[in-house]
């Protein structure tokens, strides 16, 4: 087991240097920070100190280096646009795009794991066709558009909710939580379920046909025939079962909800990390980019990790070859 | 004594876009109580679909579409799904082929039984407990409180289907369907699971209906025999009257084909050509394309007639007794 | 969509009847803030956000004309000497007195802000010394004569010396040799309002970043008690949820929907706003020999030639393009900045003329025209792409064959700057509010040293024209510089070294509620929000 993980965070740090390799040289070659951000007005020698002062004078491999080294010491540069650590700005914006992802996750996997299994088991039935041809449109309706009809339905027709925006926040473990208030939340809502939805769909499909095809196996039979409920044979025999491709897709997809969530935080003006990452993308500010696709490549490898673990302990006959192996 | 059970006239047909198929198309048969019948049959003959059709197991698009069968007085086909899902396991209990399928590999053996023993009886966890490990003693399984918190991968396929016999005894049925239960096993465990079932059905008393293509197997087990083919029972009647003389073709055909080992070299006997798809049946008697005995009457359809105090057979042309056995 | 007004209308006469909080103002800014700290970054949103909480010693109004603002007056006492008379009885957030110190400090800490990524120190670095004759007199001298030292003063925000840890007397000295100056606080400091301490109508209250910034009302504001009791400024980039923002009631006023909804948005009962800005649409030609994107010339550069320049100027529609594209929210432009503002002659807008258009080019020797790529960014301006589509289609009626290279506004300022485009489309907003500022940028002759023409990516030089614009820039003299200015525009416009496309204008939708002053340069100032009076 140890060893085991070990090796696991050997090939994690790989990805994350890879990253930063690619990152760096991607914005590099991209165009000049420093257009973007001084004033028009400046003169040409304003322009030589910013770009002194910014490090970019340096040839590219010594930028990197001088990164590396920073970052090895914890500092993972300073922001061209804000001025301030590259990491502490996103670290502050982490909690609310955390929350958002988790609640989503919560939605979506609460409401597709229900639904899938309900359409796997009934497929013929109205609802089971009325959920499957739903989940079509989860995934194949754009995110964008999706996110919009939402805030037009229930902001601005129905007045529900608000239209954007993060609601009250209060703390929780040391972050700012946002979903300890009535008002925190109803600003979640609409966010967290445009998020969910795509996931959503995924796991209605994957459910549903991973329950079809458990059904048909031997001992779920076996388990009708030893004269279990059928919420028992459901619940115990094929949900348990249906869980491990579920729990894989899941971990894979909170990964991408968390570093990617940039256009419901787009659409709904969700202070979060994406927005972030665009902003800075479209700024060209560097460190932050950089500092955020590490951070992502390290969130990644860790849910991932811990989807390994909870398969191992899902499927018993995982767990053991590994050990013997 | 009144019959434990009785199956008349089973229909089960599985209703498919290319047509309906009669998989048990008219079976009748009788058991009582602590009886052993062979079910005996080529894949395709539709003895694992009684099997199932008895427990209201059939899964789509098949389903019991006519015929009655009383258990103990009540009629299953009629009464349907409560009073089956209470019998299920209490009463009569059932034995699959596969034993690695048969049991749920994410989940432990003892959760598996204590659900078995709690689905049927209000008992606490312990007492579920200790009957589930009484149960793998009964069935010669060592260790067992070590065996119960292991999962069924880690098993052999004999020892499994020792845990599946046990779960079928652990609330004492008075019937037990054991569908090819020992086609999937080494010939030797065989022999051993053979031995066993037939001392612990004979000390408690339970019927059990050993479904299986296997005539050599079942011949040495049960009471009586019904075989089948294209959905219908064609013979049936005790043991070793069919075995010493069969009656119908087809089921002389199968005792001729078991393997002699007499004569190094010699032609394997086979009964020429294949089981017919259930969906193209031919008119009259399904197994006249095959028969060497058909003729032009074998294209009506032959009843089960009555050819001794307790045989029937379903046939134009059966082997009389003067024809002789084949050995076995 | 239209079964949908009803129940709209009946929902947003609803949320607007709610007399509210009723002294509470919540404004859907475009962009967002990226410090609290005014000295850290020249970026728009952060002025007109620090513009609620600071205040400077000018101020400029809704045309931009310097007015007093925490300097009651000034005068020039010679061409570098500058005095000025300061407001008295002013007060800071927290309680303390406004005097000479403040501004001292204010301007000495400019070069100590670290990290800015676009300092202020273009304003304070041109000034040679600062001295206090008593605690509401000041005397600036500048290292040159800048007659613009006025409009400058407008972006430099007086902070709190006390505030912010100053010793009782500070002395001024050239790039960051201050004396006095105690342990300056750096820009993340400002986030909090012990340290965002300023003289202005609002004090701020809660800052979170990316999410909203809420300011509450200063009762001891010397320019009377401000409108509002607290002001919630949200950043809603993204245009569609902007207005959805406005629409649902969640806030009272945003800026800049985008021209497509303006319609609807009217058609829901809110109130439209719109003025004209200083920021305007052009078209730069590279002007040397060797220009890169242009083919049929066998290698020559056709826009050296004025004919051809003139030629391009006159085959645009501009009307057409302010009605079409713009959708009536822009203005045909015959200089660089609408009059009457300071240095604009009133020149006429170039007439649109493609037969004539034609007949130059032919003149010039290109007959049969030519092939040239039009750069522009396509997320930068209003309707960008879209203008600059239609110029190309224009240009190609009189047989200029136009390719547009659309990219995103990182990507093309920095192929603008390395001289990539024959001919490119950008904009300019006139920071100052006068001539000076355009015609130096975009126009003088490109020098690295003396920093003239740092935007001038056609390289168009008119050496005569520079000596009017230096000559000007050093004449303190207003009215004087004034002529100056507009002949040194008119030489450029009549050499066509640049051609002005359109003004924008700028647009603001509120509930009907309220009322704005709308102002020049596009900034979004919660102290001209006003209630509409009752009826």
């Amino acid at each position: 087991m140890i060893v085991y993980l070990v090796r696991r965070l050997g090939q994690s740090m790989l990805a994350i240097m890879a990253m930063a390799v690619l990152v760096f040289a991607g914005v590099y070659f991209i165009g000049n920070p420093v257009d973007v951000l001084i004033n028009p007005e400046a003169t040409q020698a304003d322009i030589i100190a910013t770009t002194q002062r910014l490090g970019l004078d340096k040839p590219l491999y010594q930028q990197f280096g001088i990164f590396i080294w920073n970052a090895l010491h914890g500092d993972l540069g300073t922001s061209f646009v804000y001025g301030r650590p590259a990491l502490d700005i996103i670290m502050e914006r982490l909690p609310a795009t955390m929350e958002l992802a988790v609640v989503a996750l919560f939605l979506s996997v609460g409401i597709g794991i229900p639904l899938g299994v309900w359409a796997g088991l009934r497929p013929k039935s109205i609802a089971g066709r009325t959920i499957m041809g739903g989940s079509i449109l989860g995934f194949s309706l754009p995110n964008f558009w999706q996110g919009m009809l939402l805030i037009l339905v229930f902001a601005v027709i129905l007045g529900w909710m608000p239209a954007g925006g993060r609601g009250e926040t209060t703390e929780f473990l040391g972050m700012q939580v946002s979903f300890l208030t009535w008002d925190g939340l109803s600003h979640l809502i609409l966010p967290a379920i445009n998020l969910a939805l795509f996931k959503m769909s995924l796991i209605i499909r994957l459910a549903r046909a991973n329950t079809r095809e458990v059904c048909m196996q031997d001992y779920v039979k076996f388990a009708r025939a030893k004269g279990l409920s059928s919420r028992r044979v459901v619940l115990v025999h094929v949900l348990k079962n249906i869980m491990i491709p579920i729990v894989t897709i899941i971990g894979l997809e909170l990964g991408s909800m968390v570093a990617f969530a940039i256009v419901t935080e787009t659409v709904f003006a969700w202070p979060g990390m994406g927005k972030l990452l665009i902003d800075s993308i479209n700024l060209l500010d560097r460190p932050v980019i950089v500092a955020y696709l590490m951070l992502t490549v390290l969130i990644i490898v860790a849910i991932n990790l811990l989807v390994d673990v909870i398969y191992s302990l899902l499927d018993p006959r995982i767990r053991l070859s590994e050990m013997k192996g | 004594m009144t019959k434990l059970l009785e199956v008349k006239d089973l229909q089960t047909h599985f209703f498919t876009r290319d047509g309906v198929a009669k998989a048990v198309d008219g079976v009748s048969f009788s058991l009582n109580r602590g009886e052993i019948l062979g079910l005996v049959g080529e894949s395709g003959s539709g003895k694992s679909v009684t099997g199932f059709s008895i427990l209201g197991l059939v899964d789509e698009p098949g389903r019991v579409a006519g015929g009655q069968i009383i258990f103990d007085g009540d009629d299953l086909v009629a009464k349907g799904e409560p009073l089956l899902r209470n019998l299920r396991g209490k009463r009569i209990a059932m034995i699959f082929q596969d034993p690695m399928m048969t049991l749920n590999p994410v989940l432990r053996i003892d959760t598996q039984m204590v659900e078995t023993v709690r689905a049927h009886e209000n008992v606490s966890k312990a007492e579920a407990l200790r009957r589930s490990r009484d149960a793998l003693v009964q069935v010669g399984i060592s260790s067992p409180d070590e065996r119960l918190q292991s999962y069924p991968h880690q098993f052999s396929g004999g020892m499994r289907q020792r845990v599946a016999i046990a779960i079928a005894l652990l609330h004492k049925p008075d019937l037990i369907i054991a569908d090819e239960p020992t086609t999937a096993l080494d010939v030797t465990i065989q022999a051993q699971i053979l031995a066993e079932v037939q001392s612990l059905c004979a000390k408690s008393g339970t019927a059990l209906i050993w479904i299986t293509h296997d005539l050599a197997v079942v011949s040495g087990l049960a009471d009586r025999l019904a075989v089948m083919y294209a959905g219908r029972i064609i013979e049936e009647g005790p043991t070793a009257q069919i075995i010493a003389n069969p009656s119908h073709p087809y089921t002389r055909g199968l005792i001729d084909s078991v393997p002699q080992g007499k004569r190094h070299g010699a032609l394997l006997t086979q009964i020429k050509g294949m089981t017919p798809s259930l969906l193209k049946l031919p008119k009259g008697c399904k197994f006249a394309p095959r028969c060497p005995r058909a003729d032009a009457a074998c294209q009506a359809e032959p009843a089960l007639d009555l050819i001794g105090p307790d045989r029937s057979v379903r046939c134009f042309h059966p082997h009389a007794e003067a024809d002789g056995k084949a050995a076995l | 969509m239209k079964a949908l007004t009803l129940p709209l209308m009946a929902g947003l006469i609803a949320a607007g009847m709610t007399p509210a909080l009723a002294q509470d103002l919540s404004i859907g800014l475009k962009s967002e803030a990226t410090s609290m700290d005014p000295q850290f970054h020249q970026l728009s949103t952060n002025i007109q956000v620090a513009k609620n909480i600071f205040e400077a010693l000018t101020t400029q109004d809704a045309v931009q004309k310097v007015t007093p603002g925490l300097a009651e007056s000034w005068e020039a006492v010679d061409d570098t000497t500058w005095r000025f008379k300061l407001r008295q009885g002013v007060k800071f957030h927290d309680g303390s007195d406004f005097t000479a110190r403040d501004v001292i400090y204010s301007f000495c800490r400019v070069p100590l802000v670290e990290n800015s990524p676009s300092a202020f120190t273009i304003f304070t670095g041109g000034i040679a010394d600062m001295q206090a004759e008593d605690d509401h007199t000041l005397i600036i001298k500048t290292k040159a004569t800048n007659p613009l030292l006025p409009t400058d003063l407008w972006s430099l925000a007086v902070l709190s010396a006390n505030a912010l840890g100053a010793e009782d007397t500070v002395t001024f000295g050239t790039d960051g040799t201050c004396e006095g100056m105690g342990d300056v606080p750096q820009s993340h400091a400002f986030n909090s309002p012990d340290v965002a301490v300023g003289t202005g109508p609002y004090k701020l209250e809660s800052y979170t970043r990316g999410s909203e910034m809420t300011v509450t009302r200063f009762d001891d504001y010397w320019g009377g008690k401000p409108d509002w009791e607290r002001v919630v400024m949200r950043p809603i980039t993204s245009d569609g949820p902007r207005v959805a923002a406005l629409l649902a009631g969640d806030v009272d006023m945003i800026e800049s929907p985008p021209i497509q909804d303006i319609k609807r948005i009217e058609g829901e009962g809110f109130h439209i706003v719109d003025a004209l800005s200083n920021r305007i649409i052009y078209l730069h030609m590279q002007q040397v020999e060797d220009a890169p994107g242009i083919e049929g010339t066998d290698g020559k550069n056709p826009l050296l030639d004025p004919r051809v320049r003139e030629a391009i100027s006159i085959s645009i529609n501009r009307e057409a393009i302010a009605e079409r594209i713009m959708g009536g929210y822009a203005q045909p432009a015959g200089e660089l900045l609408p009059p009457p503002m300071f240095g604009t002659s009133g020149r006429a807008v170039d007439t649109y003329d493609v037969d004539r258009a034609k007949e130059l080019l032919a003149e010039a020797g290109y007959p049969d025209g030519f092939t040239i790529t039009l750069g522009t960014p396509n997320d930068r301006y209003i309707n960008d792409e879209q203008v600059a589509q239609a110029v190309a289609q224009m240009m190609a009626r009189i047989g200029i064959n136009t390719n547009v290279d659309a990219s995103t506004a990182s990507q093309f300022f920095s192929r603008r700057n390395a001289l990539e485009f024959p001919i490119y489309m950008a904009g300019w907003g006139a920071s100052s509010g006068d001539m000076s500022s355009p015609l130096k940028s975009l126009v003088a002759t490109y020098n690295a040293d003396t920093g003239m023409g740092p935007t001038n990516a056609g390289r168009y030089s008119n050496p005569d024209m520079d000596k009017v614009l230096i000559e000007a820039m050093a004449t303190i003299d207003d009215s004087k510089r004034d002529e100056m200015l507009q002949q040194a525009e008119t030489m450029v416009l009549d050499d066509f070294g640049i051609i002005p496309l359109h003004y924008e204008q700028t647009v603001w939708a509120m509930k009907p509620t309220l009322s704005y002053e709308p102002r020049v340069d596009q900034y979004t100032m919660a102290t001209e929000v006003k209630p509409v009076a009752a009826e």
